[in-house]
Order: C-alpha cells, then sequence, then structure tokens
C-alpha cells in the first residue's frame, strides 16, 4: 500500500491511449443510461411514497379504531424519514453518475483535461458514498443480530 | 459530436497525440482511491457469492432443486461484476505501482465491462417489467 501512495508523487509516465479512450467513451455512454434509468427510478419511487402515505390516511380516516393502522400512523414519519433518507442518497449517486458519465465524454471528445480531472473526482465520491452506505448498512445488520441475540439471552434467562 | 460507428482507430476521438489527456498527480490519487473502494465492493461480492454457494449447498442437501436454481442463476449474476470490480481494482492498482500502461488500459476495459454488463442487465430487468405491464394490462383489458 506504501508502494502505491509513493508512486502518487512520481513521474508521469502513464498515458491515456487510444484504447483507453474508447473504453472511457463506451463507460460514459453506459454510466449515462444508468443515471437516467436511476433518476426516473427515483421518480418513481417518491411518487409511490407518496401515494402510499395517501392511501393509508384514506384508510385511516375510513376505518375508525384499528390498532394496525393506528401503529403505522405514529411510526409513518419516521418510515418517511428513513425512505427519504435512502431516495436522498439515491439521488447523490445519480448525480454523481450522470456528472461522470458527461465530464468522462466531455473529456474524450474534446481533450479536455479538467473534465478529465472533474469526472473522476465524482466517480470518485460515487464510490465513497456507496461505500460509506454499504459500511453503513452492514454496521445496521449487525446491530439489529446482536439487539435479537442480547433480547433473546434475556428472555432466556429470566 | 463524433461519429461513434467509426471503428476506434479511424475516430479522431481517440487518437489526438499532440494534445492528448495527462495523467496528472491528482488523477493517481482518485485513482488510488478509487481501486481500494474497488477492492471493498469486491471483497464484499466474493463473500456474498461464499454465501450463496453455502445456501445452494444446503438447499440441495434438503432437496429443493428449484431453489438451488435460483441461487446459481442469482449467483452467476453476481460473479461477473464482482469479478469485473475485482479485476478493475487489481489492474489499476499495478498501473500505479508499477507505471504500467497495459494495466492501465486492462483496467478501464474491466470497468467497461462491469458497465456493460449492469447496462445490459437494466435493459432486460426492464424490459421484464414492461412485459408484465403489457400482461397486466390485457388480462384487465380481457376482464372488461
Amino acid at each position: 500500500m506504501n508502494t502505491l501512495d509513493n508512486d502518487l508523487q512520481s513521474s508521469e509516465s502513464l498515458e491515456v491511449g487510444r484504447i483507453t479512450r474508447y473504453n472511457w467513451l463506451k463507460t460514459s455512454n453506459w454510466a449515462l443510461f444508468l443515471a437516467i434509468v436511476g433518476f426516473v427510478f427515483l421518480v418513481i419511487a417518491l411518487l409511490g411514497l407518496s401515494s402510499v402515505v395517501q392511501s393509508f390516511q384514506m384508510l385511516a380516516a375510513m376505518s375508525g379504531d384499528s390498532e394496525a393502522l393506528a401503529i403505522f400512523q405514529r411510526y409513518s414519519p419516521y418510515f418517511m424519514a428513513f425512505f427519504l433518507v435512502i431516495l436522498g442518497v439515491q439521488l447523490l449517486v445519480n448525480y454523481f453518475q450522470l456528472r461522470f458519465a458527461l465530464q468522462l465524454k466531455r473529456s474524450v471528445n474534446l481533450t479536455d483535461q479538467e473534465a478529465l480531472e472533474s469526472a473522476w473526482l465524482h466517480f470518485r465520491n460515487l464510490f465513497r458514498t456507496v461505500g460509506i452506505m454499504t459500511i453503513v448498512l452492514i454496521s445496521f445488520y449487525f446491530f439489529i443480530v446482536f439487539a435479537a441475540m442480547a433480547y433473546a439471552m434475556a428472555m432466556n434467562s429470566q | 459530436m463524433d461519429d461513434f460507428t467509426q471503428p476506434a482507430a479511424e475516430n479522431p476521438a481517440f487518437s489526438n497525440p499532440d494534445d492528448s489527456l495527462k495523467v496528472t498527480p491528482v488523477l493517481r490519487s482518485y485513482w488510488s482511491e478509487i481501486s481500494k473502494w474497488a477492492l471493498f465492493f469486491a471483497i464484499l461480492g466474493f463473500v456474498y457469492l461464499g454465501l450463496l454457494v453455502l445456501m445452494m449447498v444446503l438447499g440441495g442437501r434438503s432437496g429443493i432443486l428449484a431453489f438451488s436454481f435460483i441461487v446459481i442463476i442469482l449467483g452467476t449474476l453476481v460473479f461477473f461484476p464482482t469479478w469485473f470490480t475485482f479485476q478493475f481494482s487489481q489492474q489499476l492498482k499495478k498501473a500505479l505501482s508499477f507505471d504500467s500502461n497495459s494495466h492501465l488500459e486492462e483496467g478501464f476495459e474491466n470497468l467497461k465491462r462491469l458497465y456493460l454488463f449492469v447496462g445490459v442487465l437494466m435493459i432486460i430487468v426492464l424490459s421484464l417489467y414492461l412485459v408484465a405491464f403489457l400482461f397486466v394490462l390485457s388480462l384487465g383489458a380481457g376482464m372488461r
């Protein structure tokens, strides 16, 4: 790992060849496609979330005293907040993907060095965001498992 | 806009030796971090694959063939992106460590393959959604 970090300071003998440029252009096309699909899914998810909340509110108004609906109403702000955070992260990921695609395409087509650095900055941000979210989710899974185990042990000891 | 239907060798976007793109220290630092994150994702993918193999073995023992079949399909879908991510990470790391252009090309070739795989998979999933949607619509029209 030290070798890699030291080499960041070394001479610039690496070159962006014709094959790499071709691969980047193809990559940017697919990244653009995935970013657009991601934004479409995001809009659908937002519409779905709002319609689910509306239909539950309507059901609550129609059914009167239902225990399940009362629980849902009590916890619905937390669910909403959780899903909004997820959608917010998704929006960020799609934004990085879109910027990566557009800047990489621009850098190859116009031989724009600034766009090239911006493209890889956004790709690094994309990986960083997804990586941090993955670590958070895995930690959350472990927390749930340990909490369940602790609960089960406490119940057994009683 | 360039004509992407031209072969790479004839396309002016891919051959501009005088005014070429440079691999600056800033780019190297981005690629270094990207290769580390890619390795992390690849390791997670391999762990997931290991769990899938375990599930398949347990499912096979209990005689649930359909379950094993689903796990094999899922495993295949997970294996390729994981492998491309791993290769991308390793080749990029080697390219930065040894200033090797062949490793750099191979690394970005694998990134392209990763995007190609995910993109084609996305098209297949979207097509399946469309077929399901049309099927439901036709069912609805048939019930009237």
